[in-house]
């Protein structure tokens, strides 16, 4: 079999130097995958492996959460913009004052003890997955001189075949650190940088309750017929 | 469509990503996941798939070890995620037929990947 090397594969490229834990761990041989070990088949997820309280992180405790409480919305798609029904859509983020419930996060902001930040859900039959949490804090890290990472949610999506798997992370309009980022920045592409940044939306938002942010994610799929 | 870009999973991942048994069997995978020092990575997860072992989770420990037990199947695709991955790496392993025990160590940086 007949390897293909591949120079910068898109999304961000793993040798992103400003971000300095690329520097030990990002690939130095990345080939193109032949074409006969495509693998079409995935996981599949059913009612089963969720829990429809799952999907609301400010429910998981005896008490409400602090912080600003948030509806987060959107589709997962496939690269032709078709919807991706019963998926397993994951979520995980700090807590409102930028603190996640980790013992290797060292922040000194308070955790709080109505929140853990961990959430998930399966898309509908049209692809749509929603989740209820409170809007996560900006955060200190080490990876340079003043290093703030922006508010971000972790997302881990699973797609039709086990090649589609994307983990990513959405964030918020308008935030100031993105310039910032070495991580927000690590995608070159401005367009596809957008990507990663979720809407205000209205429709989303529910009245006298919580801000609603939309948040599409498009896999890139391997084409499937 | 654009496709929505990768980011890094990030050194908090266990918060959101339980580990996951594969479907159960004889067949055991295991081994280490190092740096490009090698020095082992202790905040990785390694996920596994194919149709008979079905899919695996598996967040490595402090020694960069993972571990899977599973139901007999010629390969599985490997995907590992880790902080300083700003997308998963892919790799393939395949197992001759009868194989009850294979060690697979996963070099981040000597070690060939697949990107799709």
């Amino acid at each position: 079999m007949k390897l293909r090397p591949v120079q910068d594969p898109g999304d961000p490229p793993y040798d992103s130097p400003g971000y300095r834990s690329t520097e030990l761990r990002a690939p130095k041989r990345l080939y193109l995958l032949p074409e006969e070990l495509h693998d079409p088949t995935g996981p599949v997820f059913g009612a089963a492996d969720v829990d429809p309280a799952d999907s609301d992180l400010t429910s998981h405790h005896e008490g409400e959460p602090l912080g600003e409480r948030i509806i987060v919305g959107g589709r997962v798609l496939d690269s032709g913009g078709r919807p991706i029904p019963h998926t397993l859509v994951e979520v995980w983020q700090a807590n409102a004052a930028g603190r996640y419930a980790h013992e290797v996060d060292r922040h000194s902001a308070p955790l709080d003890p109505n929140f853990t930040g961990a959430g998930r859900c399966l898309t509908d039959a049209e692809g749509n997955y929603r989740f209820v949490t409170v809007k996560p804090g900006a955060y200190p890290w080490k990876n340079h001189a003043n290093a703030w990472r922006p508010a971000h949610i972790h997302f881990s999506v699973f797609g039709r075949a086990f090649a589609d798997r994307l983990v990513t992370q959405m964030y918020f309009p308008g935030d100031p650190l993105f310039a910032h980022d070495p991580i927000f920045q690590s995608v070159r592409d401005p367009k596809a940088r957008e990507r990663l940044i979720s809407s205000f939306d209205l429709e989303t938002t529910e009245p006298e309750w919580a801000l609603g942010y939309r948040f599409d994610i498009v896999l890139r799929t391997t084409p499937f017929e | 469509m654009t496709a929505t870009p990768s980011q890094t999973v990030g050194p908090f991942f266990a918060i959101g990503l339980e580990d996951h048994p594969c479907v159960e069997g004889p067949s055991q995978l295991e081994g280490r996941v190092l740096d490009g020092a090698g020095e082992p990575v202790p905040d990785a997860v390694v996920e596994v798939w194919s149709p008979e072992a079905g899919w695996g989770r598996c967040g490595t420990g402090s020694d960069g070890r993972y571990s899977f037990a599973f139901r007999e199947t010629p390969h599985l695709e490997i995907q590992v995620f880790a902080r300083g991955l700003l997308r998963q790496v892919r790799t393939r392993v395949m197992f001759e037929p009868g194989t009850q025990r294979t060690t697979f160590d996963i070099r981040l940086q000597e070690d060939a990947f697949f990107v799709v």
